[in-house]
């Protein structure tokens, strides 16, 4: 029978209670076409190290729960085979987050600001019991936009989420222009104030690490940039279309 | 989390910073093709004197140094509130960008001045 291949991973260890700060463990792990980095941590902590700690749930790219930097790139584990990973494959947790432990992150702060954008509908007149219609392309627009699954990999990728932690981050400001753009959302005016003190859009430096981490391509950037233009319109007291993103 | 709340002024400085930007990118290539290529070496009081003896050029020219200096100054005090000082630090670097940016764009202006009156001063 012919012996499995077997892959590197050098994987950050850290554990804050006992450890004074973070090192690497590696582990050669056998693998196969169609392996995923995820089946690849379930293995080592089933057979190699039992005390790694890693969030995962669905294996399906759809919880979002087992985003990681891989290899210099944050993506989902679940999703990352690891026959394409060239080399060692070097695992991080996500940045801009405080480690619990291993590659488990506090989400805390992510989903504080999330909250803080209010994301939910807010259709402004008094519910009637009736259904809100909306027509197929005010529907169609909003496919991309309602796709993100909170996995946080934008957040851990943009570099102003590192230096400015009040700033609200690409998922929130992202989940803001998926509400202000439903034609059943009557928020406009609340949700544009919300993002645009100087820890909102304008914050964003446009670096497009989140439009290119985005494992669903909800494409925050090109999000940011519609409330800017939204709110700059409107300062100017110029109307634009919703659609005009 | 801090309150949120609108912010007319950052929208306001935000678009000027993009538009200032076109300006210098059109402005800063008319400026080195007129320079270097249109006017004979070596470059003298009076060939400068010439071209800006035309309104159109001394327009031209204060507009660009308006521009330069506010894209400049705006930028570097977006640099600063990148590193998330204090809101009296970012008050004081306000006050001191802004007498700066004045001072520069009077003295700006103050060295053309030469250039507009026949003759030299």
């Amino acid at each position: 029978m012919e012996k499995k291949k077997t892959k590197q991973f050098k994987i950050f260890r850290f554990n804050p209670k006992t450890d004074k700060r973070h090192y690497f463990d590696t582990f050669d792990v056998p693998y196969e076409a169609g392996m995923t980095v995820l089946q690849a941590l379930n293995y080592i902590q089933r057979n190699l190290d039992g005390s790694l700690a890693y969030r995962s749930s669905c294996r399906e790219g759809i919880c979002g729960s087992c985003a990681m930097h891989i290899n210099g790139k944050y993506c989902l584990a679940c999703e990352t085979q690891v026959i394409h990973v060239k080399g060692t494959v070097t695992i991080r947790p996500m940045a801009h987050l405080d480690i619990i432990k291993d590659l488990v992150v506090d989400m805390n702060p992510f989903f504080e600001k999330l909250k803080a954008i209010k994301p939910y509908l807010i259709p402004g007149d008094p519910d009637e019991g009736a259904e809100r219609i909306q027509t197929q392309d005010e529907r169609a627009y909003l496919n991309t936009l309602v796709d993100c699954i909170l996995c946080g990999a934008c957040y851990a990728s943009c570099a102003v989420n590192g230096f400015d932690e009040d700033y609200l981050g690409p998922a929130a400001l992202a989940k803001v222009n998926r509400f202000f753009m439903d034609s059943r959302d009557k928020a406009d005016e609340q949700r544009l104030a919300l993002v645009s003190d100087e820890h909102g859009v304008f914050r964003c430096h446009t670096l497009f690490n989140c439009q290119v981490v985005c494992p669903k391509n909800v494409n925050p950037t090109a999000n940011i940039a519609n409330l800017k233009r939204q709110i700059i319109a409107r300062s100017l007291t110029v109307k634009f279309s919703k659609k005009g993103m | 989390m801090g309150n949120r709340g609108r912010n007319v002024g950052l929208a306001f400085h935000w678009y000027l910073q993009r538009i200032t930007a076109i300006i210098l990118m059109i402005g800063l290539f008319v400026h080195f093709y007129v320079i270097h290529f249109t006017i004979d070496r070596p470059i003298t009081f009076e060939k400068v004197q010439a071209r800006l003896l035309s309104p159109g050029w001394l327009i031209f020219d204060s507009i660009l140094l308006i521009a330069v200096i506010y894209h400049a100054l705006r930028g570097f005090y977006n640099v600063i509130c990148d590193y998330n000082p204090r809101e009296s630090v970012k008050k004081i670097v306000s006050w001191c960008l802004t007498v700066l940016g004045i001072f520069l764009i009077i003295y700006g202006i103050y060295i053309l001045i030469p250039f507009t009156q026949v003759g030299g001063v």
